[in-house]
């Protein structure tokens, strides 16, 4: 579909200079109250080491744990569907919750706009439904 | 991609061959992640979210990094500048393919700040992250297992002579080899060699 491959085309270009004029603009219009304040949530979002670390150990705990287990049960007779990831996923949520623990107060407004951002990569993901343009169709 | 599907299928690479010639030579770590998702998802095509988690992953753990390096809270340049780094040009390109040349770039520099961040902090949790960066690094691609070893040398040389954790840090890494090589790796680094 030529519409997924001109919205891939973008994100190949874009990402970059986007970044950069949308950090100099939030730097350089900071004196106007609106952009001031987006900036600072901006800020805040990302000073938060605690809320990210938290939510980033967990997702690579899941993954990490789903790719083990994935290679252990090749060496058995078990079958190798979705099981795995939804065990990796209970495995991998209690080990970063017992690691993590005690280490500092979760913001869960910041947790949200994490998940938020995920759950909308995985719709435009499987919603550009076209691997043709990349060569591994 | 294909090699996903063969997964799915019930090929299995530590017994038989796969009809796509290439999956037999390269690491699946990632394919078999890639695999479970996608057969409890219901779609390959969602599975390629493996790009974003592993984003917000480096961001956070380079942001993390640099602000417990330089002991106050981060401004927006240093942000933007970290930013730059993790969606750098081939990430971006691949967020939406099956390649995992992105992957291997975000996973070398999560192991690299996990790393560094558990020897700053002394948190038992990074060592874990770290562990598990590595391994996800080796079964990504077989330049995945250069960088793990450069980046275990090159952080090794920086903190050899003043970390009381070395011990640790040696489990870690070991860990790593092991689980990255045998568990993880076995088909192609073990069978193949």
């Amino acid at each position: 579909m030529q519409w997924s491959r001109t919205a891939a085309c973008s994100l190949k270009l874009g990402p970059n200079s986007c970044l950069m004029v949308a950090f100099g603009v939030l730097t350089l219009s900071s004196r106007f109250p609106l952009i001031k304040r987006i900036s600072d949530h901006l800020l805040l979002f990302h000073r938060d080491s605690a809320t990210l670390q938290i939510f980033a150990h967990t997702i690579l705990f899941i993954i990490a744990i789903d790719v083990v287990i994935a290679s252990l049960v090749r060496h058995t007779d078990l079958p190798t569907g979705g099981w795995i990831f939804a065990v990796a996923m209970v495995v991998g949520g209690v080990a970063a919750f017992l690691l993590n623990r005690g280490t500092a107060p979760v913001n869960w407004r910041h947790g949200a706009v994490i998940v938020v951002f995920l759950v909308l990569w995985a719709g435009v993901v499987s919603t550009l439904y076209d691997t043709s343009w990349d060569g591994t169709a | 991609m294909p090699a996903i599907l063969e997964l799915s299928g019930g090929w299995n690479p530590l017994v038989g061959e796969s009809v796509v010639r290439a999956a037999n030579f390269y690491p699946h770590g990632l394919w078999l992640l890639q695999q479970t998702t996608g057969d409890l998802f219901g779609s390959f095509e969602v599975t390629k979210i493996v790009h974003a988690l592993l984003a917000v992953i480096a961001l956070s753990s380079l942001l993390s990094w640099l602000a417990v390096e330089t002991g106050r809270a981060l401004g927006i340049l240093p942000i933007a500048l970290i930013y730059l780094i993790v969606l750098n040009p081939v990430v971006s390109a691949q967020a939406l393919t099956f390649y995992v040349d992105g992957p291997v770039y975000l996973l070398s520099m999560i192991f690299l700040a996990e790393l560094f961040l558990a020897y700053r902090t002394n948190h038992r949790r990074h060592d874990f992250a770290a562990v598990a960066a590595g391994v996800l690094l080796i079964g990504t691609k077989l330049s995945g297992l250069y960088y793990a070893g450069l980046i275990a040398f090159l952080f090794c040389a920086f903190v050899v002579r003043r970390w009381p954790g070395l011990r640790r840090w040696t489990a870690s890494t070991t860990s790593v080899a092991l689980i990255g090589v045998f568990v993880v790796g076995f088909h192609p680094f073990v069978i193949q060699t």
